[in-house]
């Protein structure tokens, strides 16, 4: 659909608008220069006697954080022998790869795409199987990609659904935005008249429409123990607030929904009794907080400002700021607020893309040699 | 980095990206100079910037993150387009039925061209990036600097806006 929808979007545009060699050629000169008039020579300026004194000042103030860096590496190498962290390169796949890659825990597997296949890293072995053969035809980077031992689902607009027991493949022609496998269902946000959500049954391809969109937002839904929650924006006399509608989806009913005084709520993670997202009053100042799903009202944490998050149980991951980069660090959750886990500091690379799986283990990328993977089991790390 | 490993790269995006990324820019700006000097900018910028590129997000959701911030620049100095379209945007808001009713009669690309060009930026930019530069939508959130959620409602409204014509029977395999 979307190659035809492509084509459509092609007849708009003149015909050979192309990027020719010839201004290749000029881009390629005028970045030379660019890049030149940019270098500029480095000036000392500081004069010996200032550097002395100022080594000798900084040597103090760094004293203290170096002691105590080496204690969380030790910290860390100490989680990696005990198998609290797991550290897995998947050797030869490109790091662009690795941060969108899923890790199946039950097949202790990587699940990667490099723009023409879809590929299964086996932890244990060592060795890689593919799932999907290249093509010329889907561009993988441009899909969503879902996989468990049983299935694996990925498309753009239209769903392809493999079953990886039987090795048998077919395609659901619906245009959706968002899809999430879950066991051997799949809920998917299709747009093709109105947005609706539809439960999807892989065994019985039995489909249920589960939630229509009335406002005028569409949501980031989650699931977690047979509950889903979606969140719609909707324009009141009062001002815009949001919907939050908890289906079950074992009973495929409506179990409850709020309506809470926020423009929007993003990134929803669910948890037993909470809805945790990004709640914000506009599109540009966003807040960490949750739901409580029993009594209806949001709380705030009280949490480092951060570019990402993920959250299970009372174990929180985030993206902070350090020095001009950000990293991953690890908090534990109490009252509301944040109490750091400092083993991941000692890992001596930058960490991005937290993600936690279905049994809590939280994975990360590491950005050092060799682009590794590391795998935290959180449980472990609370029982040290 | 070594200057050709840099001239590599460089040359690798055009070659992958570049006819894409002018025809996305030219369907924003409506201009084919405007939309090579654009061009032209974004893979200088990522020249220059090469070694700070940390691949938190693709090169090809850097590179369209770029051009969309200069597309919104040169919107931002022309004011008479941007008087324009915000007419434009008047009317096409207040006439969504009209429109849905009229474009089941001209499923023509001129009326797409009027019905695409007549949508207001933030829509028309997710229809592009989401359909013909097929990003996923995550990746039109940091191209845009807005959230996943922002991108699935402008995504959703934008195909309200011009229902009827990207549709599948209209299309030429």
């Amino acid at each position: 659909m979307t190659k035809k929808v492509q084509v459509q979007l092609d007849a708009v545009l003149p015909e050979r608008l192309v990027l020719e060699d010839t201004v290749k050629q000029r881009i390629l000169q005028q970045a030379h220069q660019r890049l030149d008039a940019e270098v500029v020579p480095k000036q000392l300026t500081l004069k010996p006697l200032m550097t002395a004194t100022a080594i000798v000042v900084l040597a103090g103030v760094l004293a203290v954080p170096y002691v105590e860096q080496e204690q969380q590496e030790r910290a860390f190498q100490e989680a990696l022998s005990s198998e609290q962290i797991q550290k897995v390169v998947v050797p030869n796949v490109a790091y662009p790869s690795l941060i969108n890659s899923i890790y199946v825990e039950e097949n202790n597997e990587v699940i990667h795409t490099d723009e023409k296949g879809i590929y299964s890293y086996s932890i244990n072995d060592k060795t890689e199987t593919v799932l999907v053969p290249p093509s010329e035809i889907i561009e993988f980077s441009s899909v969503s990609l879902e996989a468990n031992e049983n299935w694996m689902i990925w498309g753009n607009s239209e769903i392809h659904i493999l079953n990886r027991k039987t090795g048998k493949e077919h395609v659901l022609q619906e245009e959706y935005i968002e899809v999430q496998l879950i066991g051997d269902q799949i809920l998917y946000l299709a747009i093709t008249d109105h947005p609706v959500y539809y439960l999807y049954n892989l065994e019985t391809n039995l489909k249920i429409k589960l939630h229509d969109i009335k406002g005028n937002g569409i949501s980031v839904t989650d699931v977690r123990n047979d509950r889903a929650a979606m969140v719609e924006e909707l324009e009141g006399e009062t001002g815009p607030s949001a919907s939050v509608s908890v289906y079950n989806l074992e009973s495929r009913k409506l179990w409850q929904t709020y309506k809470i005084p926020y423009e929007s709520v993003s990134y929803l993670t669910l948890n037993d009794d909470r809805m945790y997202g990004q709640f914000s009053y506009n599109e540009n100042d966003f807040s960490l907080g949750y739901l409580d799903l029993d009594t209806g009202k949001v709380h705030m944490l009280d949490v480092p400002g951060h570019s990402a998050y993920a959250i299970y149980d009372n174990f929180l991951a985030l993206s902070v700021d350090k020095g001009d980069s950000d990293t991953v660090k690890l908090f534990h959750l109490k009252e509301d607020a944040g109490e750091e886990i400092k083993t991941l500091n000692g890992v001596g690379e930058r960490l991005v893309k937290p993600r936690f799986n279905d049994s809590g283990k939280l994975i990360v990328n590491g950005e050092g040699q060799r682009t590794p993977l590391y795998i935290i089991d959180t449980q472990k790390l609370e029982n040290d | 980095m070594e200057r050709h490993e840099r001239d590599r790269l460089l040359v690798e995006a055009m070659d992958l990206h570049g006819d894409y990324l002018l025809r996305i820019v030219y369907a924003i700006v409506k201009e084919k100079t405007k939309a090579e000097d654009i061009v032209q900018e974004v893979f200088i910028q990522y020249y220059i910037h090469i070694d700070e590129f940390e691949h938190r997000s693709s090169v090809k959701t850097y590179l369209y993150r770029i051009a969309i911030n200069r597309c919104r620049n040169l919107f931002k100095s022309w004011h008479y387009r941007k008087l324009e379209l915000s007419h434009q945007v008047g009317q096409l808001l207040v006439s969504i039925q009209d429109t849905e009713e009229q474009v089941i009669h001209e499923e023509s690309s001129e009326e797409l061209k009027r019905l695409i060009n007549r949508l207001p930026l933030k829509y028309k930019e997710v229809i592009w990036l989401f359909y013909y530069a097929e990003l996923k939508v995550s990746e039109i959130g940091e191209a845009l600097g807005c959230s996943v959620n922002t991108v699935k409602t402008r995504l959703a409204r934008a195909r309200r806006l011009v229902k009827g014509i990207l549709k599948e029977e209209n299309a030429v395999d």
